[in-house]
C-alpha cells in the first residue's frame, strides 16, 4: 500500500469541520434535531395492498380517502417543511456565530502576544 | 446453592444479554443450579430465560443482579431473600444522551441515582474493570471486586491465524457498538477520510451497531457523511450474529474512538478474532486493551490513519500486534474465567 497524495491536495481542516459538528450537537440538544431525523426517517406511506378482494376494495377505499382529504398530507407537509427550514437557518447561524467566535478569539490572541511583546521590549 | 442471575432486557447481540447467558452455561457446567431471570426478552432467547415473578430463592441462595440501566422493578430485586451480588456494566452518563429520544437520557439520570441506594443492599459488587469499581466505590460500595467481562466463547468459533479470512480487496476499517454519541464516531470519519484520501482510496468504513433512539445523532454523522463526501462509509444498523463475524472475518483494522467505556467488549472480541485493534485511551479502554493493540492519548485524525496505513503495510507490525492481541484475549478465556469464578463462589460456601 502506498501513499497517493495528490499533487497540491492538502490536509482538510478537520479541526473546523468538528467545530461545526458540535454546533449541530449543541443545537440537537433542543430536541429539534430529533424532530426532524423523526421527519426524515419517513413513514405514513400506504403499504402494497395484499392480491385479494378484500385488499384491493381495501386500497381503493384509502386511496379514495386519501384524496378526499388531500389537505391533510399538505398541511403536513408545509408543516416538515417549515420545521426543515428553521432547522437549517438555526444551524446556518450557529455556524455563521462560531467562525465569528474563532476569528475573534484568534485576533484577541494576536493581540496579547503584541502586548506580551511590548512589555518585553 | 443456586446461584440465578436478574437483568431487565435479555436481548440477543446484546453484551449484557451474551454475558449472563455465558455465566448461566458455565455455573451449570460445574453443577450449581442456575436460572436466569429477566422482565422482557428476545422471542429467540424465551426458552433460555424465566419471567421474574418466578424468582423464589431461598436465604441460603445467591442472586447476580446485573445493573446497566434503570428499571422499577431493581427496588423489588434487591430487597429478596437471596443474598445479592450486584454486577456492574456501567451506566452512560446522561449528558452523552442529551437531545435523544425522550428517556434516554432521564433514565440514566435514574439509574446513576439509584444506584448509591442499592450499596447497603449487597454482599458484593463486582465491576468488569477498575473503572467501573471506581465508579462502585464512589457510589459507597463498600466490598468490591473487579471480575473482567465474561465472554460468550460458544459465538465465535475458533480464531484463524491472520486478520482477514474473507471479503475482497478493498480495506476495510470497521468500528463496533452503538451508534450514540459516547463513541463519537465523528471521529472515525474523519480518521477514514484521511486515509482514503493520502492512504488507501480503496476502502470501506464499516460502522456496525443499532442506533434506537439516537436517530438525531445518526441524522448528524450521516450530515457529516454528505459533507465529506464519502460514499464508502457504510452504516449497517443492527446485525445477527453470524453477519458481525463476517465483519470481523473481512476486517483489516478495528476503530474505536469512544470517550466513554465500562469495559468496551468489540476490544476484546477483535483481539480474539486477531483483527488489528486501534483504540482511544477512555474510560476502561486501556485496561481491557492490557497493553496490547494500538492505544491512542490524543485524536489528531491524520496521524490515527496514518498508523493504520503502517498496521495495514508492514507486515511484520501487523504480525507482532496479532500476536500481543492473541496472548491478552487469553486473559478473558473461558479458563482463566473460570478460575476467577472459582474465587467468587467460594465466597458464598
Amino acid at each position: 500500500m502506498e501513499a497517493r497524495i495528490a499533487a497540491g491536495e492538502t490536509v482538510p481542516d478537520y479541526g473546523s469541520i468538528l467545530a461545526d459538528f458540535k454546533v449541530h450537537a449543541e443545537l440537537d440538544r433542543s430536541g429539534l434535531g430529533r424532530t426532524i431525523a423523526e421527519i426524515e426517517d419517513g413513514g405514513g406511506i400506504l403499504p402494497p395492498c395484499p392480491p385479494t378482494w378484500r385488499g384491493r376494495f381495501g386500497g381503493i377505499v384509502f386511496g379514495l380517502s386519501g384524496r378526499l382529504l388531500w389537505w391533510i398530507p399538505r398541511a403536513f407537509h408545509l408543516r416538515d417543511s417549515a420545521l426543515r427550514a428553521m432547522y437549517d437557518a438555526l444551524l446556518s447561524s450557529r455556524e455563521e456565530q462560531d467562525r465569528e467566535l474563532r476569528l475573534l478569539r484568534a485576533r484577541v490572541d494576536a493581540l496579547e502576544a503584541a502586548q506580551g511583546h511590548l512589555k518585553n521590549s | 446453592m443456586r446461584i440465578d442471575q436478574f437483568h431487565p432486557e435479555i436481548r440477543e447481540g446484546d453484551a449484557v444479554g451474551n454475558e449472563v447467558l455465558a455465566l448461566a452455561g458455565m455455573l451449570k457446567a460445574r453443577g450449581v443450579p442456575s436460572d436466569v431471570f429477566c422482565e422482557v426478552a428476545d422471542a429467540a432467547l424465551a426458552p433460555e430465560v424465566r419471567p421474574w415473578r418466578e424468582y423464589a430463592g431461598g436465604a441460603n441462595d445467591v442472586l447476580l443482579v446485573h445493573f446497566s440501566h434503570s428499571s422499577p422493578v431493581y427496588v423489588e430485586v434487591f430487597a429478596c431473600r437471596a443474598k445479592r451480588v450486584l454486577r456492574y456494566h456501567n451506566v452512560t452518563p446522561a449528558h452523552y444522551l442529551a437531545g435523544l429520544r425522550k428517556g434516554l437520557a432521564e433514565g440514566s439520570e435514574q439509574a446513576r441515582a439509584a444506584l448509591p441506594l442499592y450499596a447497603n443492599s449487597v454482599a458484593l459488587a463486582l465491576a468488569d474493570s477498575s473503572f467501573n469499581a471506581r465508579e462502585l466505590q464512589a457510589a459507597g460500595f463498600r466490598n468490591t471486586v473487579v471480575f473482567p467481562y465474561v465472554l460468550n466463547e460458544s459465538l465465535y468459533g475458533d480464531p484463524h491465524g491472520d486478520s482477514k479470512r474473507g471479503g475482497d480487496e478493498w480495506t476495510n476499517i470497521i468500528s463496533v457498538g452503538r451508534i450514540v454519541p459516547q463513541k463519537h464516531l465523528e471521529d472515525c470519519l474523519l480518521i477514514f477520510d484521511y486515509f482514503r484520501r493520502f492512504i488507501e482510496p480503496k476502502s470501506r468504513l464499516i460502522l456496525i451497531g443499532a442506533w434506537d433512539g439516537a436517530e438525531a445523532y445518526l441524522a448528524r454523522l450521516k450530515r457529516l457523511v454528505a459533507r465529506l463526501n464519502l460514499p464508502n462509509a457504510i452504516f449497517t444498523g443492527r446485525v445477527p450474529q453470524a453477519a458481525l463475524m463476517a465483519h470481523y472475518n473481512a476486517a483489516d483494522v478495528l476503530l474505536s474512538m469512544s470517550e466513554h467505556e465500562g469495559f468496551c467488549v468489540p476490544l476484546v472480541e477483535g483481539m480474539r478474532l486477531h483483527v488489528p485493534v486501534i483504540a482511544f485511551d477512555a474510560g476502561a479502554v486501556g485496561e481491557t486493551m492490557g497493553g496490547a493493540g494500538v492505544l491512542v492519548r490524543q485524536k489528531r485524525w491524520p496521524e490515527i490513519a496514518e498508523t493504520i496505513g503502517i498496521v495495514l503495510s508492514d507486515r511484520d507490525c501487523r504480525d507482532r500486534l496479532i500476536a500481543g492481541q492473541r496472548a491478552r484475549a487469553r486473559f478473558f478465556s473461558a479458563e482463566d474465567v473460570e478460575k476467577r469464578l472459582d474465587r467468587v463462589l467460594a465466597l458464598f460456601r
